[in-house]
């Protein structure tokens, strides 16, 4: 058994690093999208400040992009390096749509952000804008295909055990593509990117026109940031994430987190699974002494579904096998979120942040579209309420994942069973390393974003 | 378009040649001008022509990296699994390097502060040279196989240290990946610039040109003696993927077996040697286009006499010999190899012809102007 620190760590320096590239999401997603929007506008138009404003925003969406490749990079290599005993295991399913994603999407937008970003003048108008279209295609089709991967983990369909390689694999591919558990999660996510994107839009534009009071560019960003954030607001709000009422035996703990009931009734039917996970076990065994009896065979099938639930033992029981009633009682309590309390307030905390900016977003949209003009207080409370969205996407997040604990796959595979055979040291001096480096890489984007909002005309140095 | 296991396995083997074929092109272009920032560019003017000759494509290389690792996830995920864990310290740093560069290499000029500029010139060179060093110690690893060991539930266990994958052969192998990527670079920077910095480059180029044929023939004799790995079991292509299930033997100059069956194959170490050598004469003769085509086929003769040297092993154990991985016996799924197959049709295609959009759309003139801030 793997030491409890080594988990402990793997668990951690893992959350860390895949937060780090999440963070750049949403203002990735969303900014595209606004970026695409200016340039149409400006094609259309020939209006020269909708082009400024596409270059303006376009520095800030080009660090963002920069530090999301590449933290994605990092990402990919954590599923191996940190769990590797998970990408042995779910490898077959999991890795599929983020290969899928790789080839297509990822690199479609990766590709063409050199033309993107420094072809303005070697592109007619025309070719840049596709240009500029294809990438908010890209991104916000990526999102689909790493969405499906983690739709997966919450919802694991079309996949099953496979005793001589010993690891889950793809049964149905159609049926995987379409995990009602994605397609929940996929509008619900992209939405409130887009809010996430607006809003921070919005706040910058604000900031500037509480220094100058007729700064065109300013103005027309706040009021496309707070039209199209109105918009997708809505569509975050009034969908929500209905994965929790998914009919598996985890979302359903934690639908109870969440709404503050309690879950001890879901404890006889997790230990119906142990034992089933058991018997899984045992005859998982006898099939791998080479024993290829049919009957063997077709009892196994029928268990191999709660085979996950017997690797919840190991931290009770070394033994799977012989496990007492006592210790079976006791994984059956892990499998439930260990922290419900926490659950409950922090979807609590997601749901205020989402209300409280849809009123932001109502008036401040109220004020655009009716041409009014834009209040000192409407312009200061859009810059203080910047961090809410924020702060909604990563309790969104963490309702989503911590929710989903033990499990790094709902009932198939608990997380503490996918980590890498590290040492302690290890783990460490690796952790220390990502600190470092991440430190670096935050403080230099978070340099170059403040010189983009502040010295706006900061842009003419070097060999101009 | 629906093949047997076998087939797929076959197939997907290639395919994983291909894209590291498209990856040390591509981000070998990257590497190679940054490892030779320091010896070409002199002036911060020089250092800016350099980098702005990389930089319109730098992220679709990247991007050809990426794919690779996942396509490696993918098909074969114990595989991919194994060489994250294993040499966990040493990935790590080239992904550390790695991660650092972007950012430095888009927005250096953003800001006329000498500490970003200062920091950004290190982060390059450092984002050069650890990559080249440290995938070519890799790749020398892999040919003398990894001390790994699978249990019987595919948990895996690396038994060396840090310190062993700094061997004699794999350094060797480092070497020669750094002279390899300097090539490439400098007669990418002989393509891109003229006058005094196409002098330099051209310079370089025979160096290591030079340096790069030596330590490619000294590793070839080397790896007639180095042991080599070979399946001793009846190979099963289309049983279901599990590395213990077969019995592998180690023994000296076992990587020549494929060549001996196939002497055809002789062709394509023959060609990576005949590619630099042809880079280095056509630069000598201002060719620069012609050297960088042979450039290019040296680079991609060399990933695929790698490749090809170890078939069927995509990774040796050095320790536990049985729980090599091999591409009949560690990849994934029929379900998932087919399924990824339709995408890659696709996919592959769109990856090879953008690319090349792009390189041709950046081929011409200098984009100085261009690169401080997306030329508004």
């Amino acid at each position: 058994m793997i030491s409890e620190t080594v988990v402990e760590l793997s668990r951690w320096q893992f959350a860390i690093t895949a937060i780090l590239h999440f963070l750049f999401i949403p203002l990735t997603l969303g900014l595209a999208l606004l970026l695409a929007l200016m340039e149409s506008a400006f094609v259309l138009t020939g209006h020269s400040v909708y082009k400024a404003m596409a270059h303006l925003w376009g520095r800030l969406f080009a660090i963002n992009f920069t530090l999301a490749i590449t933290t994605r990079l990092l990402v990919v290599c954590q599923f191996g390096m940190n769990g590797s005993y998970f990408s042995h295991y779910v490898g077959d399913v999991f890795a599929l749509p983020l290969a899928i994603e790789a080839l297509t999407s990822f690199f479609l937008a990766a590709v063409l952000f050199g033309p993107y970003w420094f072809g303005w003048e070697r592109l007619g108008r025309y070719q840049h804008l596709i240009v500029t279209w294809v990438i908010v295609l890209a991104v916000n089709a990526s999102t689909y295909w790493i969405l499906l991967a983690n739709g997966w983990m919450q919802n694991p369909v079309a996949a099953s055990f496979n005793y001589q390689s010993y690891r889950i694999e793809l049964t149905d591919f159609a049926a995987f593509l379409s995990n009602p558990a994605t397609i929940e999660i996929y509008l619900h996510t992209v939405a409130a990117s887009y809010v996430t994107a607006a809003a921070t839009l919005m706040g910058i534009s604000a900031f500037w026109l509480l220094k100058k009071q007729d700064d065109e560019l300013a103005s027309k960003s706040f009021k496309l940031a707070a039209v199209v954030g109105m918009l997708a607001i809505v569509i975050t709000v009034g969908l929500g994430d209905d994965t929790p009422y998914l009919n598996n035996s985890v979302q359903q703990a934690k639908r109870a987190a969440i709404h503050g009931q309690g879950n001890q009734n879901l404890l006889p039917d997790i230990e119906t699974r142990i034992r089933s996970g058991i018997k899984a076990y045992v005859l998982l065994q006898d099939l791998r002494d080479d024993n290829k009896d049919p009957q063997l065979l077709a009892e196994f099938d029928q268990h191999k579904a709660n085979l996950g639930y017997a690797w919840l033992l190991t931290p009770w029981h070394k033994d799977i096998i012989d496990a007492k009633d006592k210790q079976i009682a006791l994984a059956a309590l892990s499998a439930l979120p260990a922290y419900p309390t926490l659950l409950f307030w922090v979807y609590r905390l997601m749901i205020a942040c989402g209300l409280v900016s849809l009123a932001l977003f109502t008036l401040a949209a109220w004020h655009s579209v009716i041409n009014k003009p834009l209040s000192i207080w409407l312009l200061r409370w859009s810059v203080y309420l910047v961090p809410l969205p924020w702060l909604a996407c990563i309790a969104g997040w963490f309702v989503a994942e911590a929710g989903k604990q033990p499990w790094a796959v709902a009932g198939v595979l608990p997380t503490f069973w996918g980590v890498s055979s590290l040492t302690g040291s290890q783990l460490l001096v690796s952790s220390i390393g990502y600190i470092i480096a991440y430190s670096a890489l935050l403080v230099a984007g978070g340099y170059l974003m403040r010189q983009t909002i502040l010295d706006r005309g900061l842009n003419k140095v070097g060999v101009r | 378009m629906t093949f047997d296991l076998e087939s797929l396995r076959l197939i997907w083997w290639a395919l994983l040649g291909l894209v590291m074929v498209g990856f040390v092109l591509c981000e070998g272009l990257t590497l190679g001008v940054c490892l030779l920032l320091p010896m070409i560019g002199k002036s911060e003017s020089q250092r800016l022509t350099l980098i702005s000759s990389i930089v319109p494509t730098s992220m679709g290389n990247l991007a050809w990296f990426v794919v690779m690792l996942t396509l490696v996830f993918a098909a074969w995920p114990i595989a991919y699994a194994v060489t994250m864990a294993s040499v966990y310290p040493l990935l790590l740093l080239v992904l550390l390097a790695i991660l650092l560069r972007p950012l430095a290499m888009y927005f250096q000029h953003a800001s006329n502060q000498p500490f970003w500029q200062q920091y950004s010139a290190k982060v390059l060179v450092v984002g050069g040279v650890v990559p080249a060093t440290l995938l070519g110690l890799l790749a020398g690893n892999m040919l003398k196989g990894i001390p790994f060991h699978l249990d019987s539930d595919m948990r895996i266990r690396f038994l060396g240290d840090f310190a062993g994958l700094f061997n004699l052969f794999s350094i060797l192998a480092a070497a020669c990946s750094v002279a390899l990527l300097a090539l490439h670079g400098a007669v990418f920077i002989q393509l891109k610039t003229n006058g005094e910095l196409q002098q330099n480059a051209k310079a370089l180029t025979l160096q290591a040109g030079v340096a790069f044929l030596l330590l490619f023939a000294v590793a070839g004799l080397w790896i007639m003696h180095l042991e080599g790995y070979h399946i001793d079991s009846d190979i099963l292509p289309d049983a279901a993927s599990n590395p213990l299930a077969k019995f592998v033997k180690r023994g000296e100059g076992l990587w020549l077996d494929n060549y001996e069956h196939l002497p055809l194959l002789w062709a394509l170490p023959v060609l990576a040697f005949m590619g630099g050598l042809a880079a280095i004469l056509f630069a000598k003769w201002d060719k620069t286009y012609f050297a960088m085509i042979a450039s290019s086929l040296c680079v991609s003769m060399v990933v695929l006499t790698f490749g090809v040297s170890m078939f069927p092993f995509l990774l040796p154990s050095n320790i536990s010999l049985n729980s090599s991985m091999t591409i009949w016996d560690s990849s994934a799924s029929h379900m998932t190899l087919q399924s990824l197959l339709w995408v890659a049709v696709f996919a592959l295609p769109m990856m090879v012809i953008s690319t090349r959009w792009v390189f041709c759309l950046f081929a011409k003139g200098n984009h100085g102007r261009e690169m401080v801030w997306g030329g508004d």
